[in-house]
């Protein structure tokens, strides 16, 4: 009841006006009631006094003359009165007459007016007595309280309801319709609220203005917002297909390289399987999960955390089958807070390239036509080979092989017999040294072998005669002709006969030069060559 | 000065007017009273006793009505205009219980009345006293 009386502002106020007012009304009634309930009876008093007096005189002669008659036309007329209940006229202790009947327990009230002798104001000649009808008295002194109370009550209300009304009319319906309009309005519109023209300059005008104010700035915002919140959309989705649909793979890892972001890319790259393993409950590293480079990646890791710069590095992946170069771009990642920093990781599928470079690399270092080592790549082989072998106590044998006889075959049976010799030569050569030893064409009919970890001069000198052996076997050109073909072969050992490429290679040419100026078909090492000169 | 002086003179005369009009009370010569108090004179003409407290019983006498003799002696005695104390009387004449006094014309048929009753008194200017009468009382 209280609640649904409460949700109106006017009846609020009526009902606690109304409390208010009965408060105050109760206090003010309880004073003004006992006020004019004695001051009526004071009133009372005062007027039985008044009446006393208007036949004191007459009372007086009465007691004077002792006339009875008089007397009782005195008491008569005052007991008519209804505001005496009796009286009485003595004279001294004589009763001349009476009228009505005294309580002896209402003495106190009885009211003595003195008489005296009318000739004489220091004679006392007897005393009018006067009960006052105090019940009359009070009851109607209660009814003019009563009356009076009754009035402020109803006067109260009217104010009341004069005080609701108004307020009702000249500020709830205003507020309400200002509330019932806001709640209206949808925030971010750009409705505003309208008040009548009147209420301009007060309070209702300054608060519907600075409600106003209040909705222009909410749209205001909520504009600036809903413009922002499309852009950072957009730009979102933009920076989501970039990483979706990117041909390289991104991923995030923390610091332990567990993976935490990746893109489709970065899974196609690593396959079913491992992602299987990245992404399980008993997760495991990126680095572990590529057994073949964990160190590189672990090492690579560890570098981009303590550096500024991303870390490059290559790792290949896939199975014997299928070989798959990836290059991985790794940086470190610190946001704004504190947290510890991540990794991002770009993969960039380089197979083709790594293959297409690998095939490059083996046609520039492969002479053509053999198949063999050319020069230059050749060289670089082996001073990488002795670059490996210094400070070690390894020996390494450098043959320069130098072909006799091979001008013929080119003069009398063209170059293409020329070089199916050469390509022959060469396929022996290969087939004769281990795996690991370098055979290089040198020149046009110059052969280079490098021969490593021998065991001296023996097992060289052993190599050598096997070498002269197979290039000696005749070599069918056509159906009638064989080639036969010799060769001189120059010996230098590293690290007896210098420590450097240059000096090996011109120290086994001069060896070589020597077998061709003398013998022909044959070997000799460095050493010996210098004995002959000496 | 001179107004105040003539004002003055008027006062005077009316004074020694007043003063010249001395009234007593007159008894008969049997009557057994060695004189009357002020009041006793009063109780008497204003109609509270006729019978004095010795049992003396005694009938007073007026003078006419509108005689300065009687508005003199009332003007004294009890010092109340005529009108007053003819209202006084007015208001005890209904009820029969006191009578005001008995009116005699002149001062001379006063004298005549008390010489003939024991107990009547009246009153008169001091000047008309004979030995016919007694002086009970001058009024004062």
């Amino acid at each position: 009841m209280w609640n649904k009386i409460s949700h109106h502002i006017s009846n609020r106020l009526a009902v606690l006006l109304t409390l208010l007012t009965l408060v105050i009304l109760s206090i003010n009634a309880t004073i003004v009631f006992n006020r004019t309930y004695q001051d009526d009876l004071f009133q009372s008093r005062h007027n039985v006094t008044q009446l006393v007096g208007a036949v004191a005189n007459t009372a007086a002669i009465s007691v004077y003359v002792r006339d009875t008659v008089l007397a009782s036309e005195v008491v008569d007329g005052l007991s008519a009165s209804d505001l005496i209940s009796a009286v009485a006229l003595r004279a001294n202790s004589e009763t001349i007459s009476e009228q009505g009947s005294f309580i002896d327990g209402k003495k106190n009230d009885w009211i003595h007016f003195p008489l005296y002798a009318p000739f004489d104001k220091d004679e006392l000649t007897g005393e009018l007595i006067v009960q006052a009808n105090d019940e009359l008295i009070a009851s109607y002194a209660n009814k003019a309280a009563l009356q009076y109370v009754m009035f402020m009550a109803i006067h109260s209300l009217i104010l009341i309801m004069a005080v609701v009304l108004l307020l009702n009319y000249q500020l709830v319906r205003v507020i309400r319709k200002i509330a019932s309009s806001l709640h209206d309005i949808t925030p971010g519109s750009n409705q505003r609220i309208q008040v009548e023209t009147r209420h301009k300059n007060d309070e209702i005008g300054m608060l519907a203005s600075d409600i106003n104010q209040l909705l222009t700035s909410v749209e205001t915002t909520l504009t600036r917002e809903r413009t922002l919140r499309e852009e950072v959309e957009n730009l979102e989705r933009r920076f989501r297909s970039i990483f979706e649909q990117a041909s390289g793979g991104i991923a995030l890892l923390d610091q332990n390289s567990f993976l935490k972001v990746h893109n489709p890319s970065f899974a196609t790259m690593l396959g079913d399987e491992r992602m299987q393993r990245l992404t399980s409950t008993e997760r495991e590293s990126l680095a572990a999960i590529i057994e073949s480079e964990t160190n590189a990646i672990q090492n690579a890791i560890t570098q981009a955390l303590n550096e500024d710069g991303p870390i490059s590095l290559d790792i290949k992946l896939g199975d014997e089958t299928e070989t798959c170069w990836v290059h991985c771009l790794i940086a470190k990642m610190q946001d704004d807070s504190n947290n510890a920093p991540l990794l991002q990781i770009i993969m960039q599928d380089v197979s083709e390239r790594r293959f297409r470079e690998q095939s490059f690399q083996v046609q520039a270092e492969l002479d053509p036509l053999t198949g063999l080592f050319n020069r230059r790549a050749g060289k670089a082989k082996i001073q990488q080979l002795l670059d490996d072998a210094v400070g070690t106590s390894e020996h390494y044998a450098l043959l320069m092989l130098d072909l006799d006889n091979f001008k013929p075959v080119n003069d009398n049976f063209g170059h293409d017999a020329g070089d199916r010799v050469l390509m022959r030569l060469a396929e022996e050569l290969r087939n004769t040294v281990r795996s690991g030893d370098v055979v290089i064409r040198w020149g046009g009919d110059e052969f280079l072998v490098f021969i490593k970890q021998i065991n001296y001069t023996l097992e060289v000198g052993q190599i050598a005669e096997k070498l002269l052996k197979v290039i000696q076997r005749p070599i069918p050109l056509d159906n009638q002709n064989n080639a036969q073909i010799g060769v001189s072969i120059g010996v230098a050992i590293f690290p007896d006969h210098g420590f450097d490429l240059e000096l090996l290679t011109q120290r086994a040419d001069q060896a070589m030069y020597q077998v061709k100026l003398t013998s022909k078909d044959g070997y000799a090492f460095y050493n010996d060559v210098i004995s002959e000169k000496e | 000065m001179k107004m105040l002086s003539t004002l003055l003179f008027i006062v005077m005369i009316s004074v020694a007017d007043s003063v010249d009009a001395e009234l007593v009370v007159i008894g008969n010569n049997d009557l057994e009273i060695r004189g009357l108090t002020k009041k006793q004179i009063i109780d008497i003409y204003m109609g509270r006793y006729s019978v004095l407290p010795n049992g003396l019983k005694v009938i007073p006498l007026d003078q006419d009505i509108d005689s300065s003799a009687r508005k003199h002696f009332y003007a004294k005695l009890v010092d109340k205009s005529i009108s007053e104390i003819n209202a006084y009387w007015a208001r005890l004449l209904f009820s029969g219980r006191a009578t005001p006094p008995r009116v005699v014309k002149t001062e001379k048929a006063v004298i005549e009345i008390v010489t003939k009753n024991a107990s009547v008194i009246g009153y008169i200017d001091s000047s008309m006293v004979t030995d016919k009468v007694k002086v009970i009382t001058r009024v004062e």
